[in-house]
């Protein structure tokens, strides 16, 4: 599953989900993409059950690119443990995603396959999202 | 070279809440600037703007701008156009005014043609590098697009940007080697052990099962295409 191979610190501020996805809201190398609407944490395991959905759909042929990489640790706290004594520990990472954020793309298939195959990665996903496809000449 | 003729007013006012009144009135801020001249702000009619980016021609298509009050139409060319992330609505677009007698850095899009033979008979994929092409042109000569056949082409080959013929007397900037497209032959990607090890679990009964299921499932079909 992706997560960092080394972080400066081994545990992160929550942050807020606020606004609009200023930078990757673009289809950049593929044909089609899948976008989300919804500000999320995207985890790790989420997203490799969204890759393992696309690829088992298009089976031979086709491209695919994971947009989003999960950089942020979650920690969490032992089961049954008082609150306090500090943060918890570092259990899994998440991706954080904002609206128009384009999350998954995919080349070398028809459109009706890749609609097909977007289906269901979304359905892997806890946001809502939306196919794109790219603005062709052919078109 | 395609033209287009657009109707467009001088926009007076700068203010967020002005320019996002106009847009819900069907009406696109838009920036004027070039050829030495001072910025003018524009307001272009959606309806208008919208036909002239279709089909992606936007930025290799000479527009004839008439602005309100102006003389004479000035020469154009669309240098950015800006969307809403989720809408898609055109949220805001840029304009160059040209000199007709000086070359211009422009993007040209690479139209791909036909089905490769390589894909169709050998089950390759098609990668496609550069969607674009960076030219150096005069604004008369621009072209509308490079079209590619790749009917011809089997795994393994590759069209690079040397190889593409030139319309005219514009200038490649793109690097002559880099790939256009390409052809390659599917990776072949080993199905991780937890996957098989969960597949096993849903099949097998007892535990014992399991180990038997997974290492005699793994092998034949449990393999696939894989992305980068």
């Amino acid at each position: 599953m992706l997560m960092p191979k080394k972080v400066k610190h081994r545990k992160q501020q929550r942050g807020r989900m606020r606004g609009l996805a200023r930078r990757g809201n673009e289809i950049s190398f593929g044909d089609y993409g899948l976008q989300t609407l919804e500000p999320a944490w995207i985890t790790n395991r989420q997203i490799e059950a969204a890759r393992v959905a696309l690829t088992r759909k298009v089976k031979r042929g086709g491209k695919i690119w994971i947009r989003i990489f999960p950089d942020k640790p979650l920690t969490q706290k032992p089961a049954e443990t008082r609150m306090g004594k500090g943060k918890g520990n570092p259990e899994s990472w998440v991706a954080l995603v904002k609206p128009g954020r384009v999350m998954f793309e995919i080349e070398g298939v028809s459109k009706e396959l890749a609609q097909a195959a977007m289906k269901l990665a979304s359905a892997k996903l806890p946001v809502k999202t939306q196919f794109l496809a790219r603005v062709d000449l052919a078109e | 070279m395609q033209t287009a003729t657009m109707n467009v007013t001088r926009r007076s006012g700068a203010k967020k809440s002005e320019v996002k009144a106009q847009r819900r009135c069907g009406v696109v801020p838009a920036v004027l600037y070039g050829s030495g001249g001072e910025a003018e702000m524009l307001n272009i009619e959606t309806a208008s703007l919208l036909p002239v980016l279709k089909e992606g021609r936007g930025t290799t298509l000479l527009i004839d701008l008439n602005i309100e009050g102006g003389k004479e139409p000035v020469k154009s060319v669309i240098r950015e156009v800006q969307r809403h992330p989720t809408t898609r609505d055109i949220i805001h677009c840029d304009l160059l005014k040209v000199d007709m007698t000086r070359k211009y850095n422009v993007a040209v899009p690479v139209v791909i043609e036909g089905e490769s033979e390589g894909v169709r008979t050998y089950g390759g994929i098609m990668a496609v590098h550069q969607r674009e092409i960076q030219i150096l042109s005069l604004p008369g000569e621009i072209p509308e697009k490079y079209t590619i056949d790749v009917t011809s082409m089997m795994v393994g080959d590759t069209i690079r940007v040397d190889e593409i013929e030139k319309v005219g007397n514009e200038e490649f900037l793109t690097a002559g080697d880099a790939a256009v497209v390409s052809i390659a032959m599917p990776r072949i990607e080993e199905v991780a052990k937890e996957e098989e090890a969960e597949g096993a679990e849903e099949g097998a009964e007892a535990e014992g099962a399991e180990e038997g299921a997974a290492s005699s499932e793994g092998g034949d079909e449990e393999k696939k295409t894989e992305e980068s």
